[in-house]
């Protein structure tokens, strides 16, 4: 694929917010101005309910690379994965000191257990955990629904002020907004050629996690026309789709797309499955509304049926027209690990091809990932021919 | 028509050279810290045997662990795929491949025109490759081309706890102490490493046409291990080894008869160091010798060749290519100070920077 880099103004803004994250100067002067910052750490915690708050939610992620995790590695047992003991290293060497609050959901033990150690040894004056569900009958609802009202009060009562309907539904409509906008810059990598590479999209992507969404959604409408007039066009060999465990990587993306190919889409939730589903507020409470859009989304890998995330899957690749499927999991990480097989199945019952690489949170493309994505793409010419 | 195949392992250099319907020449030496010596003294020493020089060579293909960095190769394809298209020459029959290398064991399925299917790859650990074996094999004081038929000696094979490298060498070190026989140690060590080849294999589906490449290929008592795991008996090549290289001359072949056109060649030149691989590739077919790299470029690397009265190409010079860690601090860099770079000034878009 050609990767010259995108030269658009308000890409290159989302790349130096990147670039200075953790601290950014949007934070530090919402901190000067003594406003709050919160830190999520799950795609099933409620972000509107924080922002309803008055208060920022960062994202918590590591760095783009694969980091020395010395300090990590004295607090967090070995078999927990990588991102969780990326995060954790970054929390107690004070890269993330700015944080008033870490919320997170027990959704895998890696988030649970990196929740655990942030509570236990980062000096964080407010914390809480989700009890999330894995399935998706009216009783998980109604759990997770009593869940997000409980951190709603939580929330309000280390604020001691009230987060009223009317914002929530204001941040509701923001948050909307965000993932409308996200999903116009989907559609337009189903062309033949794209206008953004799909390393260029993680970067936007990491960019939402980390600046204010009113902020993030103005600069994205800008990025939306400058893409649509740019004559910069994408091509690759193949269409591809990547999948798998947490990765926000534009470096691993883009090693890809170095040898050719061209990531079109993914399954990972800090992409599709962060912005997939808006939150419908159809004569039901703001916050029903909520715990409903988090808890029917495009589902992580722990949830069951499983069979929920390959349909979706599936009519993703044809929406896409995906030739080949990358699937990338980090070392421990059991609910990807374990729906693999199954996944693989699936995807060869539609004649679609899966490489599955083992990698650890911030790989890029090293001398192995390299020789089999180059090897699955010859894989995927030889089947064109 | 001579074309040839290189394959850079992580511990073999091996090179092909094809005139025609038929292998020429053939070496394997030693991959040395220095890929790009070892690459250009396999290619010299196969050549040498042919009686022709390089000029005459109309087309090289480089694949292996190393393949980015042979400066004289038109194009690489990964070692994967050369596998598969190698021993479809000899053997059109196997569908099932095992690559037994110096740093990775592969499984590899393929179609009756040597096309990959399916393929997996052991992990980061290189417990049960060549290395290791060599490794055993020193410290067991024996010689690495005699171990196998050591192996085969054995009645009363030492099972192993693990193929961990470190640790297979300590439990080797203490069952000889306990006064078990050599042959007991290594074929102990070939049911371990073959279990888990096994388990590679099953991932991709095992016919009965099946092979072994790679240089473990050569040692019988891991192959008769092998086989006995499988249930069948492989094919194996007269030298198993030059596999990788023999589908790398086939691809090469592939380019000069046009079954897929010659355009998609391109060039790469770089280093790869502790940090990386960092390396530029200038795609021959899109460039058309217009020069603009060589204005653009501050530390003039590139230079424009014109080969057998074609259009005439960029290159990087002969006396830049060593020294290209020195010279080029890559795309971001150099766009940073000039504004404007070899990449950038490339009207075609011919030119990549990884770096």
């Amino acid at each position: 694929m050609n990767t010259k880099s995108t030269c658009l103004p308000t890409f290159e803004r989302f790349r130096a917010v990147n670039k200075a994250f953790p601290k950014t100067q949007e934070i530090s002067e919402i901190k000067q101005r003594g406003e709050k910052v919160f830190g999520w750490l799950c795609t099933y915690v409620p972000e509107e309910i924080i922002h309803a708050a008055g208060i920022l939610p960062v994202r918590i992620t590591g760095y783009p690379r694969e980091m020395e995790l010395e300090d990590a590695n004295a607090y967090l047992y070995i078999n927990n994965c990588s991102f969780s003991r990326s995060c954790f290293q970054m929390g107690i060497s004070g890269e993330y000191d700015y944080l008033d609050g870490v919320v997170a959901g027990s959704t895998c033990d890696g988030a649970r257990r990196l929740f655990d150690l942030w509570r236990h040894y980062i000096d964080i004056p407010y914390s809480h955990i989700l009890t999330v569900p894995r399935k998706f009958t009216s009783r998980a609802h109604s759990l997770y629904y009593d869940q997000v009202k409980l951190f709603k009060s939580s929330l309000e009562q280390y604020l001691e002020t009230h987060i009223d309907d009317a914002k929530l539904l204001n941040s509701i409509q923001v948050y909307n907004e965000a993932r409308g906008k996200l999903k116009k810059l989907y559609e337009l990598r189903k062309a033949d050629k794209t206008p953004i590479s799909g390393s260029e999209t993680m970067e936007v992507l990491n960019a939402s996690f980390r600046m204010t969404k009113e902020s993030f959604n103005k600069h994205l409408d800008i990025l939306l026309d400058e893409l649509s007039r740019s004559r910069e066009k994408h091509h690759g060999e193949a269409r591809l789709m990547v999948m798998g465990s947490v990765m926000n990587n534009p470096e691993f993306i883009k090693s890809i797309e170095d040898l050719g190919g061209l990531v079109v889409t993914d399954e990972l939730c800090t992409s599709t499955r962060y912005w997939s589903d808006p939150v419908v507020v159809d004569g039901v409470e703001p916050l029903e509304a909520i715990s409903k859009r988090y808890l029917n989304n495009y589902p992580c890998a722990r949830m069951v049926p499983s069979e929920e995330r390959f349909d979706r899957i599936k009519k993703m690749i044809r929406e896409y027209r995906v030739d080949g499927v990358i699937s990338q999991i980090i070392r421990y990480c059991v609910p990807y690990a374990h729906d693999l097989p199954l996944i693989t199945q699936r995807l060869q019952e539609i004649g679609i091809p899966i490489l599955s690489l083992d990698v650890e949170y911030g790989t890029s493309g090293s001398g192995q990932v390299r020789t089999r994505v180059q090897a699955f793409l010859e894989m995927l010419e030889a089947r064109k021919r | 028509m001579i074309v040839a195949g290189i394959d850079i392992g992580s511990r073999a250099s091996k090179a092909v050279v094809i005139r025609d319907n038929e292998i020429v020449s053939s070496h394997i030496g030693d991959t040395g810290p220095e890929s790009v010596k070892s690459s250009k003294m396999a290619m010299e020493s196969a050549i040498k045997n042919t009686g022709s020089s390089m000029e005459d060579v109309e087309y090289i293909v480089a694949t292996g662990y190393g393949r980015v960095l042979v400066p004289f190769a038109s194009e690489n394809v990964s070692e994967i795929s050369c596998h598969a298209r190698g021993i479809n020459w000899f053997y059109p029959d196997v569908r099932t491949i095992l690559d037994m290398g110096g740093q990775d064991c592969k499984a590899i399925r393929c179609d009756e025109e040597g096309n990959v299917i399916n393929f997996v790859m052991n992990d980061k650990c290189a417990g049960g490759t060549g290395r290791f074996l060599e490794m055993i094999a020193q410290t067991l004081n024996v010689e690495l081309n005699q171990a196998g038929d050591l192996a085969l000696e054995s009645c009363n094979a030492i099972a192993f706890n693990t193929i961990c490298a470190v640790f297979a060498k300590s439990e080797a070190l203490s069952h000889l102490r306990h006064g078990v026989k050599k042959s007991d140690v290594l074929a102990g060590l070939n049911e371990a490493i073959s279990m888990r080849c096994l388990n590679l294999l099953r991932k991709v589906n095992i016919e009965k046409e099946f092979t072994i490449t790679g240089g473990i290929a050569k040692n019988k008592g891991m192959v008769a291990k092998i086989s006995e795991k499988v249930g069948y008996n492989p094919v194996l090549a007269e030298d198993p080894q030059i596999i990788g290289a023999l589908g790398a001359a086939l691809f090469a072949r592939d380019r000069c008869t046009g079954i897929k056109p010659q355009g998609e060649s391109k060039i790469q030149y770089g280093y790869n160091d502790a940090t990386g691989d960092y390396y530029i590739t200038i795609d021959q077919s899109k460039c058309d010798g217009c020069g603009d790299c060589v204005n653009i470029c501050p530390a003039n690397i590139f230079e424009i060749y014109v080969k057998n009265g074609n259009q005439p190409k960029a290159c990087i010079s002969e006396a830049a290519r060593n020294k290209l860690s020195q010279l080029c601090p890559g795309s971001q860099q150099c766009n940073q100070v000039q504004g404007n770079n070899c990449s950038v000034a490339c009207k075609k878009e011919a030119i990549r920077l990884s770096w």
